[in-house]
């Protein structure tokens, strides 16, 4: 195992991978940037650097900088974590060079699957079942044209691209010309790459992705599949395991097509393989990610896993942690996104400091997060600042086990989801199974909250009063007889 | 202890009369007390309001801690003075609770006359400093006043209890650690600059706020200076320059939570422990007072309903029962607090002269602070009485009272005659408080024994002469006399006076009492004493 | 008329003000009357309470003006202000800043028309061998600077102007 590892991230993943490493024994060095000086991953790690920058992303995604920092650090081996260089071929190219162990897939893998025209036929040709499509060419009349037989609705999306951008749904063909226009410029505004394709839309789909694992030689092990299809615009809001309402067949069929693909890209390290599910049950590739996913702890929690653990066994052996068998799912775990954002207002990003921060401790709840009580929340960064991740016998006490965790997951002074997610758990829909990618937006007038009544406008200014310390005093600490005696006067 | 068994019976026709008679009486002093404390012409409220100011009671509301009571002193002074021109003296004082912490309130109002000093303005001031000297109360004076009315400056300015006694008070409850916190919303002018100057702390509003010995015309006549009142005396010259203020504040608002701030940094009272017991609401309602007190003066009751009416539980532990019975004596709680009742049913006999000033001093052993309840007609006349030494056993009931070393309270719930006056702790004795019902009669005698007592000497008058009797003359006498009496005998007329700290309404006597007792536990028991009793 | 403690909730005035505080607390608030008892701290910033008959637990954060409240799952954000005001604490009642004592310019940073911040450094002075920075009282925009560096000044000469608040 390694002696040493430095952590090219920041936030809660940071702290995850530090968690694990700690564990291990590994010492850990993590790397900062000023406006993250006091942050949590800084103070939990052995080690810390700080990165330079004219702004904050800038630093993490100085490939120099952090390459100097492993070196002279002595660190033997870097994990990535996820966004920032995480899915950046040229970085995990620099890392290998300086001698250093990059946890998670060779070079080639990370371009392979970064580009999603080039992995689609990857994924076509190794007989993975990939949606109707056509790829742009230089000739956009015949790419339209060609687009047009598919049928509508349409999926535009950028062939670099990722994150929702450069996406779009096209109904009709008055719009696709149009359409694809807009997702070409926005293509090269987002990643200098201004292709895309445009393939099937399959109407009320579901997002199942499964987790994988592989030794770089073709083994490959999978660790069951996520749900991840509450979304908003592309974004995973919930994610949970296993995915509620799907047969063992098909459940089984998705893994396979998984392992195969990961297995004929001789696949190293943890990935994972997202598809589309049709309500018909088919289902298609859509892209695969070449690091540690966001929501890796339900697959954790249900698989008795540490998937970071496994990921440094893999760097540190080149060999797989487990074996196929070994891998049980039982229970269910649901994951819950906590974003600074204003739900009321268009989920707008806040920004603050962190007044108040109470968590819920419980064995089966797990709240990862690089937050702490004071920090301040700006807008340098991605708006989710941790998940809280929650375990059930069964699905039905997994949701109930969230509504508790989220209840009293406390963030005050900065806005968050925390109460919209509360109201997500609680929808019908939601108990009942009814979950596609456009459940927030289906029964988005149920999850925002009712205006207060007037009474319940007195509840909340009583509590805001109560609140104040003079208001407090005066109404606890008034000495009697006058408290008993109230406002007499002797009119 | 056990609880007073009430006899009274609520449907009786003469229950109903009194009801109707005291009910009465209530709603007249409501209506008067309203009238005096917010009936204004329209132009001083908005006068007031041009200036930005907040009416004086809207000021007291504000500094008051919500939810608490306040106890206002005198609301009818100067009732029956100055042709109604000076409604409470032009000025408002009471207990109220500040954070907590019992205070004195002083404050000028404005809305009268620009809230400038009558006598009786003083006489009150002067009153309510002597309560905050007497009970160690911290006092907060909110300032807003032009200074002595000068037509009647020979009536307030020179003698020992006039305006000198104010500075004179302040300046006592400074050398006796007891705090004392000006707001000045107005002017302080001349001898009113020397209330915020001799206060601990100052807070003064910006651009009505002035503090000086003599304003801007008085300035200009003396030495010719022509300066406005904010560059003479103003809330910027005294925070920046003079010191004379500490706080400046932009609005009344803002003044008053400043002033809030400042008494929540004084040390909590420490108050002396008198035995508290937990409180009970009296068994018999407060309401049935006006029942039970007559409609005429001469008529009589037994007190003891009216303490079943008063005390925690209506329970009474009774002292002597069987003895000098014209005197009730025994101990009680009130909001708690352990008190010792003195209540008259009756004249004053000898046996209840010794009884009470032996009940005094049980008092005084026991550290308990003692209730008088006022209803005599004075002590026993004749020359059986005075044979037994009546007026030398009146004397030891003085001499008790007056070498008492625990708080004393006194409510005038019907008569107060005479001597009487004197045996049951009238206003000379120094009862901490003392407060009189509206039905409430006060006097050297009663006014039909004075309106006789004067015919009568008419009468020897004229016989002497040997001039002839004219009945018609007599007859003059007796009513000239007797409608002078009943005016000046009145509880409204005693009030005007400042005889009393206030007319209240007999149904709030616990709460007024309430609020006394635990006030008064702010001043040490002083040492105990006695002069020579005359055996 | 009592002593009342003003929020606003969505830009709406809201009025509290205890009516009585035993045995149990009566509050008027938004015009209605609420009974509280039971009030209990479980850590600073967080209390139980009996509302009209029902138990809440109430989490609490004040970040200036904003007063955030949390039960029941619902996070809702209240304005209240402060009876007395920061600025008159510190006894600023005027637009320009003036000097306290004799000395000599060391800089200044800021020109007329500059927006500047309460607490932004204006300019620095030297006096009795100390180097002291002048700064803004206020959020505000400056109207004049009426000198340069190294010159010198008297007591209560007048450094910079704001222009009037809005």
């Amino acid at each position: 195992m390694f002696e040493s590892i430095l952590i090219a991230n920041r936030g809660e993943i940071a702290c995850r991978v530090i968690r694990t490493a700690k564990e291990l024994g590994i010492e850990t060095i993590a790397v900062y940037h000023h406006v993250d000086r006091m942050a949590p991953h800084v103070k939990a790690a052995d080690r810390s650097v700080e990165l330079l920058g004219d702004t904050p992303t800038a630093a993490y995604l100085d490939i120099e900088q952090i390459i100097k920092a492993a070196n002279e650090t002595k660190a033997q081996c870097l994990h990535p974590g996820y966004g920032f260089l995480s899915e950046n071929a040229a970085f995990a190219e620099a890392v290998e060079k300086n001698n250093i162990v990059f946890v998670g897939p060779r070079p080639e893998v990370i371009k392979l699957m970064g580009d999603k025209i080039i992995s689609r036929e990857f994924a076509r040709k190794a007989g993975i079942p990939i949606a109707p499509s056509v790829t742009q060419t230089d000739d956009l009349s015949k790419f339209l044209k060609e687009a047009e037989k598919i049928g509508f609705p349409l999926l535009i999306k950028a062939s670099a691209g990722g994150g929702g951008k450069g996406m779009s749904i096209v109904n009709e063909v008055a719009s696709l010309e149009k359409q694809a226009k807009t997702a070409m410029s926005e293509a090269e505004r987002y990643f200098a790459d201004s292709r895309i394709y445009a393939e099937l839309y399959v109407e009320n789909p579901r997002h199942i992705e499964v987790q994988i694992l592989g030794d770089g030689r073709g083994n490959i092990i999978h660790a069951y599949e996520r749900e991840c299809s509450i979304q908003r615009r592309f974004q995973k809001v919930i994610e949970e395991s296993p995915a509620p309402a799907l047969s063992v067949e098909l459940r089984d069929q998705i893994c396979a097509a998984a392992v195969d693909l990961a297995s004929k890209a001789k696949y190293l390290n943890a990935g994972t393989v997202e598809f589309i599910l049709s309500p018909d049950g088919s289902f298609y590739f859509l892209e695969m990610n070449t690091r540690l996913q966001v929501e890796h702890p339900v697959t954790e929690m249900v698989c008795s896993l540490d998937l970071v653990k496994a990921q440094l066994h893999i760097a540190a052996s080149k060999t797989l942690p487990y074996k196929q068998s070994e891998i049980k799912q039982s229970g269910h775990a649901i994951e819950c996104r906590i974003c600074c954002e204003e739900p009321h207002n268009d989920f707008r990003p806040a920004t603050g400091d962190i007044k108040i921060l109470s968590v819920p401790v419980a064995s089966d709840i797990r709240f990862d997060s690089g937050i702490a009580q004071g920090q301040t929340i700006s807008a340098a960064f991605d708006s989710m600042i941790g998940k809280l991740i929650c375990f059930g016998e069964d699905r039905d006490a997994a949701i109930k086990n969230a509504i508790g965790g989220l209840n009293d997951l406390v963030i005050l002074g900065v806005s968050s989801n925390i109460d919209y997610l509360g109201q997500i758990l609680k929808a019908t829909d939601f108990k009942e199974m009814i979950i596609d990618t456009g459940f927030l937006e289906k029964n988005k007038a149920t999850l925002l909250f009712e205006p207060l009544s007037e009474k319940g406008i007195s509840t909340v200014a009583t509590m805001a009063a109560l609140s104040l310390r003079d208001f407090k005093a005066l109404a606890l600490e008034t000495p009697e007889p006058y408290a008993s005696m109230g406002a007499w006067r002797n009119l | 202890m056990a609880r007073i068994k009430s006899i009274i019976q609520t449907d009786s026709i003469e229950f109903q009369e009194n009801y109707r008679h005291n009910k009465g009486l209530a709603e007249e002093l409501k209506l008067k007390q309203r009238e005096a404390r917010y009936d204004r012409p329209q132009k001083d409220i908005d006068r007031l309001a041009g200036h930005g100011k907040m009416m004086p009671r809207e000021r007291i509301e504000k500094l008051l801690d919500p939810g608490t009571p306040f106890l206002e002193f005198s609301t009818l002074a100067a009732n029956m003075a100055y042709k109604g021109d000076s409604p409470s003296a032009s000025c408002i004082t009471g207990i109220g609770i500040v954070n907590g912490k019992e205070v004195i309130i002083n404050a000028n109002d404005s809305s009268v006359k620009g809230g400038a000093w009558y006598p009786l303005t003083v006489k009150k001031i002067v009153r309510v400093l002597d309560i905050a000297i007497e009970n160690r109360l911290p006092i907060i004076h909110l300032c807003d006043s032009a200074g002595g009315f000068l037509p009647l400056q020979s009536e307030l300015f020179p003698d020992k209890y006039m305006a000198g006694r104010m500075f004179r008070n302040q300046s006592t409850l400074s050398k006796m650690n007891v705090k004392q916190l000006a707001l000045v919303f107005g002017h302080c002018t001349a001898g009113g600059a020397y209330v915020p100057a001799l206060s601990d702390y100052s807070v003064i509003v910006r651009g009505t706020g002035a503090v000086f010995l003599a304003g801007p015309p008085l300035v200009k006549a003396a030495t010719g200076e022509i300066v406005t009142a904010d560059e003479l005396g103003g809330c910027d010259l005294h925070t920046q320059v003079s010191g004379t203020c500490d706080y400046p504040a932009d609005s009344e608002e803002e003044a008053i939570a400043i002033g809030r701030e400042i008494v929540e940094q004084w040390e909590c009272p420490k108050k002396w422990p008198l035995q508290k017991d937990e409180v009970e609401e009296p068994f018999y309602s407060a309401d049935d007072l006006y029942g039970i007190i007559p409609t005429d003066i001469k008529k009589s009751f037994d007190m003891k309903e009216v303490i079943a009416r008063v005390v925690d539980g209506s329970r009474f532990h009774e002292y002597q029962p069987a003895y000098g019975t014209t005197l009730v004596c025994g101990y009680a709680n009130i909001w708690g607090y352990k008190v010792g009742i003195l209540a008259n049913n009756g004249v004053l006999f000898n046996e209840s002269a010794l009884k009470g000033a032996h009940f005094i001093e049980l008092c005084n052993q026991n550290n308990t602070p003692i209730l008088f309840m006022q209803n005599i007609t004075g002590f026993m006349v004749g020359r059986e009485y005075e044979a037994k030494g009546i007026s030398k056993d009146g004397a030891k009931l003085i001499q008790a009272i007056v070498g008492s070393h625990v708080p004393k309270f006194t409510i005038m719930c019907h008569g107060s005659f005479g001597a009487g006056n004197y045996g049951m702790c009238g206003r000379a004795y120094d009862p901490r408080l003392i407060f009189s019902w509206p039905n409430h009669q006060i006097g050297i005698m009663g006014g039909e024994q004075a309106a006789k007592t004067l015919a009568e000497v008419k009468l020897r008058q004229l016989e002497r002469r040997g001039e002839t009797v004219d009945q018609a003359e007599l007859d003059k006498v007796y009513h000239e006399t007797l409608e002078a009496y009943q005016h000046q005998m009145s509880a409204y007329y005693a009030t005007s006076e400042l005889w009393d700290d206030g007319i209240i309404d007999p149904t709030d006597t616990r709460n007024a009492l309430g609020i006394a007792i635990s006030a008064s536990l702010n001043a040490p028991l002083s040492e105990q004493g006695y002069g020579i009793f005359r055996f | 008329m009592a002593q009342s403690f003003n929020f606003s909730l969505d830009e709406r005035p809201i009025n509290v003000s205890l009516i009585k505080c035993s045995p149990v607390l009566e509050i008027l608030a938004n015009e209605l009357t609420v009974h509280v008892s039971s009030v209990a701290q479980v850590n600073s910033n967080c209390f139980t309470l009996i509302i009209d008959g029902k138990k809440k637990t109430v989490w609490w954060a004040r970040d200036d003006d904003a007063i955030y409240i949390r039960f029941d799952g619902r996070t809702h954000t209240l304005s209240y202000r402060d009876a007395i005001s920061a600025s008159q604490q510190a006894g600023v009642s005027d637009n320009v800043i003036k000097a306290d004592m004799p000395g000599i310019v060391v800089n200044t940073n800021c020109n007329a028309g500059d927006s500047v911040k309460l607490g932004d450094v204006l300019i620095v002075i030297e006096s009795m061998k100390m180097q002291i920075s002048i700064l803004a009282p206020r959020d505000g925009v400056i109207k004049e600077v009426n000198i340069v560096a190294n010159a010198t000044f008297e007591k209560n000469a007048e450094l910079v102007s704001l222009e009037e608040k809005e």
